[in-house]
This record gives structure tokens, C-alpha cells and sequence, in this order.
């Protein structure tokens, strides 16, 4: 009995490992998805940062943060649905800067700053494209600065709103959203009030979803 | 071949032998030999080891689950997890590289146990295993410290483990080879 005895102890923890991983994989964690149009939840900065048709087939609402690495890797796949769905689709931004993330709420002040001018997307694209740029730096709040000038901004109204009263408000009403929301992590996508539940989000059930919400309104 | 020699020679290797064979092992102050409390000794490091080894394993799963969700992994104590589990050396092509973790955590779990009770054929090949396992951790260790320049927990824990891990296969490594010198050789 003892020769088989490290045999036994092997396989025993071979099948404890793989039904622990089999557990870990299932999503009992997740939160319960809500469903229905973007009506629920508290509204979020308004007017919000949309692009693309209002009344556009499919509205697509993301929660991103411009430090966290899975958002800059769906900033490509999103941009790519976008051109591929033309008019058919809408894209709405929500400042959802993480706390884990030291320059992530400095970098959403920069966009809504922008945004105060009428350039947010051009603010927000040019983060994102340039993430380990500003990131990188020894001065992070010089280098947004230096993207917003690159950006054509008014300087002097740029940087005094990126302090201002008006953003701290704006990120703070897309705060509540995602509170509202019982949101945790970045990017949340929502595609016509669905939550994107797959991950990582790639250009495949990208466009998978959008194909489905489209078929929808069938 | 002896009977091809010369008497004397076959004389002196046959007396050499007789007189250099090592006495039995003497028994200690507790009845027990030194050899057997070696032995014990050495089964104790290999049980340690597959206990080290089943933490690594545990470690392992959770990131290779962790990348195959797509979830977002929170360190603790460092900021970088995101930024290193993100990179593309975290998987090799769609294989995570958590995936290859467990698969050797696993094996040196194995081959510790084995070991442990005195499998000796599983003794160099966890050898060779941990020496592999030890290279690919002070690989993975520079990517982080000079290309991603971001470390992550988990990661800094698996390089802990198997660091541990070489440090207890060495020192059974060593404990063998000096109780191999102390035994008188052959003419």
C-alpha cells in the first residue's frame, strides 16, 4: 500500500488543482448583469462625450480609464468598430479613473478639460496613443499640458479648467454612474444597455455584439 | 579481466578491497544511524519542496485562469501586475504563460513526492527540472525590471518559490555529494 502511497497523494492533487481551476474559471463572481437601454443607472456627466449619430442603431457606452493597459488595448478594436459600423454606431465616453492608478484621474482631468474646449475626442484619442509618453514622464501634468498644446488648445483656459470646478463635477457625475452601475473594473462596455460580460474584449465579440444589437432592431 | 593479471596485483586489488570496504554505519546516541538520519533529513527537504512546489501551483492557476478571463488582476504591493500580465510576454502565442507554470509546478510537485519517498530515478530529473524553472524565472525577472520596468506579485511570488525550490534541491544536491566524499574510495 505504501509504494503506491506518493501515486495516490499525486493524482489527489492533481484533481483537487483541476476542479479549483475549473471553479476559479466560472464566473460566480460576476455581478449581476442588468440589462435594458442606457435609461438606468444615475445619468452621468451631461452633456456626455458622445461620437457618432445620437440616434445611431447602436449606442455604445464605455467606462474607461486612460492609465489602465486593457482600455488602451481596446481604444484600437473600438476605433476599428467604428470605421467599420460608419453611422450605425455611437460611442459614448465615462471617466471611470481608477484609484489604483496614480495618474489616471490627472489624465481625466485633461480630457474633460479638452472637452470644455469641444475637444475631447481629439484629447482622449491622443492619450491613448500616447499613453506610455505621458506616463513615462518624470512631469505628468507637463506632459498632458504638452498634448493639449499640440492639440491647438487655449493653453491659459486649459490649464485652469484642468483645475477647475466644472470637471471635478463632470468626473464626479460619471463617479455616480458607475457607482449606480455596481461597476469594478475597466473598460465596462456597454453596448445598447447590455453589459459586455466576455473578456477580454476583442475585435471578434466586438463585433460580434454590435452584429447581434443590430439584429435586434430587425 | 583479473585472471589476465599478475597474481600480485590481483592480490593487492582483492586485499585492497577487503581492506578498504566501509564499515557498516555506527549507530548514534539514539539508536539511529548517521545515514538514516540523513536520508530522513533528505526526505524531509523533498517534502518541503513539494509543499513549495504545491504554492507555486496554486499561484500558477490563478494567474493562467486570471489571463484566460481576461481579468484584471490587483496587486497588492506592487502597481505593475496590470502592465506585466498585460505584456506580450505573458503568453506564448494563446498560451498563457501561467499555463507553463502550472504545468512545471505540478511536475516538480510530482517528482518532489517521488523523490520524497525514495524514488531515486526522480531525483536528477527534478534537478534538471528546477535548474530549467530557475532559468526561465531569472528571464522573466529581467523582462520585468528592464524592458516592461513594472513587477507584479504574483509574479515576484512564483520567482520566490522557485528560488526556494533551487535553493532546497541544491542544498539535497550537496548534503549527497559530501556524505559521497566521506566514504573512502577504492583503490
Amino acid at each position: 500500500m505504501k509504494r503506491y502511497l506518493p501515486y495516490a497523494i499525486i493524482v489527489a492533487v492533481f484533481l483537487i488543482a483541476t476542479v479549483a481551476a475549473v471553479e476559479l474559471y466560472q464566473d460566480r463572481d460576476q455581478p449581476s448583469v442588468r440589462t435594458g437601454k442606457l435609461a438606468f443607472g444615475l445619468p452621468g456627466a451631461a452633456p456626455p462625450h458622445v461620437r457618432g449619430p445620437a440616434r445611431a442603431p447602436v449606442l455604445l457606452e464605455e467606462f474607461g480609464d486612460f492609465e489602465c493597459v486593457p482600455c488602451s488595448l481596446f481604444y484600437p478594436i473600438l476605433k476599428k468598430a467604428e470605421a467599420d459600423y460608419g453611422e450605425r454606431l455611437s460611442v459614448t465616453f465615462r471617466e471611470y479613473p481608477l484609484t489604483k492608478h496614480i495618474h489616471a484621474l490627472e489624465a481625466a482631468r485633461a480630457a474633460e478639460a479638452a472637452g470644455l474646449q469641444g475637444r475631447f475626442w481629439e484629447m482622449h484619442d491622443s492619450l491613448y496613443e500616447n499613453r506610455l509618453v505621458w506616463l513615462n514622464a518624470s512631469n505628468t501634468r507637463a506632459a498632458l499640458v504638452e498634448r493639449a498644446a499640440k492639440l491647438g488648445l487655449d493653453m491659459e483656459r486649459f490649464q485652469k479648467d484642468m483645475d477647475g470646478e466644472e470637471v471635478t463635477k463632470r468626473i464626479a457625475a460619471d463617479r455616480d454612474r458607475v457607482t449606480s452601475l455596481e461597476l469594478d473594473r475597466t473598460p465596462s462596455v456597454f453596448i445598447n444597455g447590455d453589459r459586455m460580460t466576455t473578456r477580454p474584449i476583442t475585435d471578434e465579440n466586438l463585433h460580434a455584439a454590435i452584429d447581434a444589437a443590430l439584429g435586434n432592431q430587425k | 579481466m583479473k585472471i589476465c593479471m599478475r597474481p600480485s596485483t590481483l592480490l593487492w586489488e582483492i586485499k585492497n578491497e577487503i581492506v578498504k570496504e566501509p564499515d557498516p554505519p555506527a549507530a548514534g546516541p539514539n539508536g539511529k544511524s548517521p545515514v538514516t538520519r540523513s536520508r530522513r533529513l533528505e526526505s524531509s527537504l523533498y517534502i518541503l519542496a513539494a509543499l513549495i512546489a504545491l504554492l507555486g501551483l496554486c499561484d500558477s492557476i490563478y494567474l493562467t485562469v486570471q489571463h484566460l478571463k481576461g481579468r484584471d488582476v490587483d496587486c497588492l504591493a506592487s502597481s505593475g501586475c496590470e502592465t506585466v500580465l498585460t505584456s506580450a510576454y505573458a503568453a506564448v502565442g494563446k498560451v498563457p504563460l501561467g499555463a507553463f507554470g502550472v504545468a512545471a509546478y505540478f511536475s516538480a510537485f510530482s517528482l518532489a513526492t517521488l523523490a520524497g519517498f525514495g524514488r531515486q530515478w526522480a531525483r536528477p530529473l527534478l534537478l534538471c527540472l528546477v535548474g530549467g524553472m530557475l532559468g526561465v524565472t531569472c528571464w522573466l525577472l529581467y523582462l520585468q525590471a528592464f524592458v516592461l520596468h513594472a513587477f507584479c506579485d504574483f509574479c515576484l511570488l512564483s520567482a520566490a518559490l522557485t528560488t526556494t525550490l533551487s535553493a532546497i534541491v541544491l542544498a539535497i544536491v550537496l548534503m549527497g555529494t559530501r556524505a559521497t566524499r566521506r566514504l573512502p574510495r577504492r583503490a
